[in-house]
Order: C-alpha cells, then structure tokens, then sequence
C-alpha cells in the first residue's frame, strides 16, 4: 500500500464518513485501489453522495460529461488531485 | 385497443423535435430514418440485449428491434455475467451496445459504428421499407427482475401495453409540447416508457444523455427548449437541491422508483419554483399512480388503472392495456373512491435507489461463498431513501471474496454494507431466524439505535 498524503487521507475519511463503510476503517484503502468495481466497490449512488459531500465541505462542482464518473473517480488520489485542482481553480 | 392488427410504431408529425442529441435538435423524420438504415444491419438474432448507454441510439435500436418482431432484453445491469446467464434462457441472442463489455460467444453489434451520429447527414446506405409498425401483441421487450431463488424473473411486455402506457401517462406524468431531461437509465421501466416511449406517439422531446451530478443536470436543462420536465429519483432531487445551483425553469419535476418524502417535495417545489409530480409503478404494470405531495400523500390511479383487494394482504394493479392484472409488492390501504396509501412493502421485496432486489438472493449467493457457514441479507430499520441491505455471515470466509461474489451476479447497490462477520447467527431451536433477534445483533453490533 502506498503512503497517502495529509489531503488524501482526509478525503478517505470523509468517504468512509458519508458512505457508511462501517466495516473498512480508512488504513484499509489503498489512494490507488479503484473506488468503483473490483476494488472497494463504489456505485452510483456514491458517486451522488460523495459529490454532495465534496460539494458541501471543498465547494468543488463535479461534472461528467455523461456518466463518466468512473475517471473522474479512480482512486483517491485522483479524485484528491482533482478537488485541489478544481478549488485553486475557482 | 384490441390485442390483435398491427400498430404504427411512430405517430408524429415529421418535422417535430423528437429528441435533443448533445444540444442539436433531431425531427422525427430523421429518427425514423435512423431507425430504418440500422434495421438491416441488425445481427440475425430474435432477442437483443439493449445495453445502450446513449438514450438517442438505445431508442433508435428499441424500436428497429419492434419494427422487426426482435425483443428487447432489459436486463437488470450490463454485466458480463448477467449477460451469460440469461442468454442461456434464450434461443439466440445478441448484445446492441456502445462500448460496454459484451460477454464471450455472443453476437454483438456497436452502434457507435452501426448509426450515423444525428448531428452529421443521415446515412444514405440501405434502409427498411417505410412502414414502421408491429404486431399489437408481439412481446416487445423483456425486463428482468430479483427472485429470492436468485433466477431473474422475466417480465415480458406487448408493444400493445407499451402503446397503452404512453396515452395514460399523458398530461397526468408527461405534458405535450415539453423536453424531457432524466437521470434514470433508458433500461429501466420508469426511464424507458416515459422518456424513450412517450416521444413516439405524443409531442415530446427526449434528451440523450443521462446526466448524474447536478452541475451536469444544470447544463443539459440549459441546452434543451423550455418548456422543461426533469424525470428523476428522490436521491438524484436531494443532490441537486443540497448542490446550492441555480436551475433553468421546469415545467414539472417528476420522481420516481422510492417515495419521496414531504419535506424533500417541498423544498423541491419552493427550490426549484415548480411542481414535483411523484409517481409510484412497477416493472410489470409500469406507472400505475400519481399524488403532488404539497396537496395529498394519497396516491391517484393513472386514467385506465385499477386497484383491487382479492384476499387480505394482497393488492393486484389492473389497466385497460394489460393483459392481466399484476399482484404488487407493496401493501396498500384501498380507499373506496379508488385512491389509496402504501404502508410499506412485503416480506422479501426491498428497493434500492429503484432498482428491485430479493433478500433471499442476496443470503442464497452469500452461501455459495467457500468458507460461509450462515448467512442473513436483512434490511435495517431506517428512514434513509436509499437504505441498502446490510448482512451477517459466519464462518471463515472474507469479506473481500463475498463482495466480489456477490458483485459477479448482483447490482452494486445490494452488495450488502455493512458487512459483518459473526461467530454465529441467532437462530431459535428450530433453526428460524426471527427479524428481531437479526435487528438486535444488528443494533449491538453498529452501536446504532
């Protein structure tokens, strides 16, 4: 397992937090294991309800031009990469 | 409607906007003719499965396979494995996608390369004969739903119901003359009939991408013509009112697939300045009921639909379009006007996020997992709109291998969570299971209420 940043690990807490995952604490999730699929198996609903998370506590609008959530998605370290570079952004 | 002759699949006005692909308008003519030049390149099979992904290309594909006597397979997600399972149900099927995995040994055709994208000149290379009709009892599509024995039940449907459908659900779901905007996918029943159905036989417009964060619901609202309806589910309204963003003005929110609760029918009409049109159906029997929840919590039939009380506990759902009535998952407090309230649903049904699931299948497949001596998928008491099964196991299995088992065959949102491991199952002398004693492990073990 990879070492995870001070802002990678927060953002795994918050997922933990919000999606319920009572049963995995956040030491357990790699920042490069898939968030959807084999991995920690994530799904659409989610995807929502992190979105409102990280809209709610980074201000961060995630967009997809369809469903392509699965890029934006990957992993946390780039969904963390990708909230820094959006909040700069704005 | 007789259930007999043959139906015109398309009964619109040629120069009409049936549908808004990526911004661009599409007239019916050019749906038409889309649908005409993919009927000959259509794989020789009498079953499809529609896994298309773009609603324009899924609703092309829907209808050459009606015009053709072809039935689409809806199944409940596109997975591979699923794919392998029902196909062997059936004589010959192929799979119609735009990228999706396509389980090994079928036949298989990408429309991304089969159909002209509609925003280039229509493709001049053979096409089908004119007419665009089918047989009025011929089964359509075939949608899929949970057993508790873990064998999908399928739930075939006649283009006659579909035709039914789409006239009862006019003005009361659906106004003339509105673009529709829906988070919901074009397999489903709510998604299918009101969204691809409903624009080939009433003035509406559908658009062909299925947007899930609000800031992409925003942007797909803001390139279609006013008036605007939002056909979507209670979580999807929730993100987008706790998003804080500014919405173009709606004729009409219609929800979906779960109750709404009153609170979220509020805020959503004061939010969004107008109404929210909730509407509770079913797979087999489609839309069946209305209620505006600002007014009443008490459900409305559809114009054409019935509600019937044939032994204590069960309510069966009748419509003039079906060919028989459907018993419903859902207990029903029958008023004597026809109106009625849902008290909850029965036994071994649960919904998630509107998709249907059997808490037997989800306990039979945690079983066949090696090192899984005992197991329970329940649901936990609560008042969340998208609750999920949580489960108990015991045994030396891990979690890790019983998630990806039950993944291979189950949509995600019934993967139970939590999922917790237990030296034993509270079982009585004779081996019962008793909800309660299940809800308690489950409250010590979370520490919840």
């Amino acid at each position: 397992m990879s070492d995870k940043s001070p802002a990678e690990q927060k953002l795994t807490e918050m997922i933990v937090e919000v999606l319920n995952l009572e049963d995995i604490s956040p030491d357990e999730i790699d920042p490069e294991e898939p968030l959807f699929g084999d991995g920690l198996g994530l799904d659409s609903i989610d995807a929502l309800e992190l979105a409102m998370a990280i809209s709610q506590q980074y201000g961060v609008q995630l967009k997809a031009d369809d469903e392509e959530t699965r890029a934006v998605f990957e992993n946390v370290r780039k969904l963390t990469a990708y909230i820094e570079r959006e909040a700069r952004a704005a | 409607m007789d259930g007999t002759g043959r139906l015109a699949l398309l009964r619109r006005s040629p120069k009409d906007h049936i549908a808004c692909v990526r911004g661009q308008p599409v007239t019916v003519e050019r749906f038409a003719h889309d649908v005409r030049t993919l009927i000959p390149r259509l794989p020789d099979a009498p079953y499809c499965f529609n896994l298309l992904q773009d609603r324009y290309a899924f609703t092309v594909a829907f209808t050459a396979n009606l015009a053709t006597g072809r039935v689409n397979l809806l199944p409940p997600n596109a997975k591979t494995s699923v794919q392998e399972r029902l196909a062997r149900r059936f004589d010959h099927v192929a799979v119609l996608h735009d990228g999706t995995d396509v389980a090994p040994g079928l036949d298989a055709l990408d429309l991304r390369r089969a159909l002209t994208p509609p925003e280039q000149p229509p493709d001049d290379g053979p096409s089908a004969p004119a007419s665009l009709e089918a047989e009025a009892g011929a089964i359509g599509a075939i949608a899929f739903t949970s057993g508790s024995t873990g064998e999908a039940r399928p739930i075939p449907k006649s283009v006659r119901m579909f035709r039914g459908a789409t006239r009862a659900y006019r003005e009361a779901i659906v106004p003339d003359g509105t673009s529709l905007v829906a988070t919901v996918p074009a397999q489903h029943m709510y998604g299918l009939e009101l969204v691809s159905l409903q624009p080939l036989w009433y003035p509406v417009r559908f658009t062909a991408c299925k947007p899930l964060f609000p800031e992409d619901v925003r942007k797909e609202l803001e390139r279609v013509p006013a008036p605007r309806v939002l056909v979507t589910t209670p979580l999807h309204l929730r993100a987008l009112l706790d998003s804080g963003l500014a919405f173009p003005g709606l004729q009409r929110v219609v929800c979906a697939t779960a109750p709404l609760s009153e609170d979220l029918a509020r805020r959503a009409e004061s939010t969004l300045g107008t109404e929210v049109i909730d509407v509770f159906g079913c797979s087999e029997a489609g839309c069946i009921a209305t209620r505006r929840l600002s007014e009443t919590s008490t459900w409305r039939p559809l114009p054409g639909f019935t509600l019937s009380l044939p032994d204590p506990g069960e309510c069966t759902v009748d419509s003039v379009h079906a060919d028989e009535p459907v018993a419903l998952s859902d207990q029903v407090r029958l008023h004597r006007d026809g109106t009625f309230d849902l008290a909850g649903r029965l036994g071994d049904q649960i919904n998630v996020a509107g998709k249907r699931g059997s808490l037997g299948e989800i306990t039979a497949l945690m079983l066949e997992v090696p090192g899984v001596d005992d197991a329970v998928a329940f649901l936990p008491p609560s008042g969340a709109e998208n609750q999920r099964p949580a489960a108990f196991f015991a045994g030396s299995a891990n979690r890790r291998a019983i998630r990806a088992h039950l993944r291979a065959s189950l949509d995600d949102v019934f993967v139970p969570r939590p999922l917790l491991q237990v030296d034993h199952l509270p079982r009585t002398d004779s081996s019962k299971l008793p909800r309660e004693a299940v809800l308690a492990l489950y409250r010590q073990a979370t520490g919840g209420p």
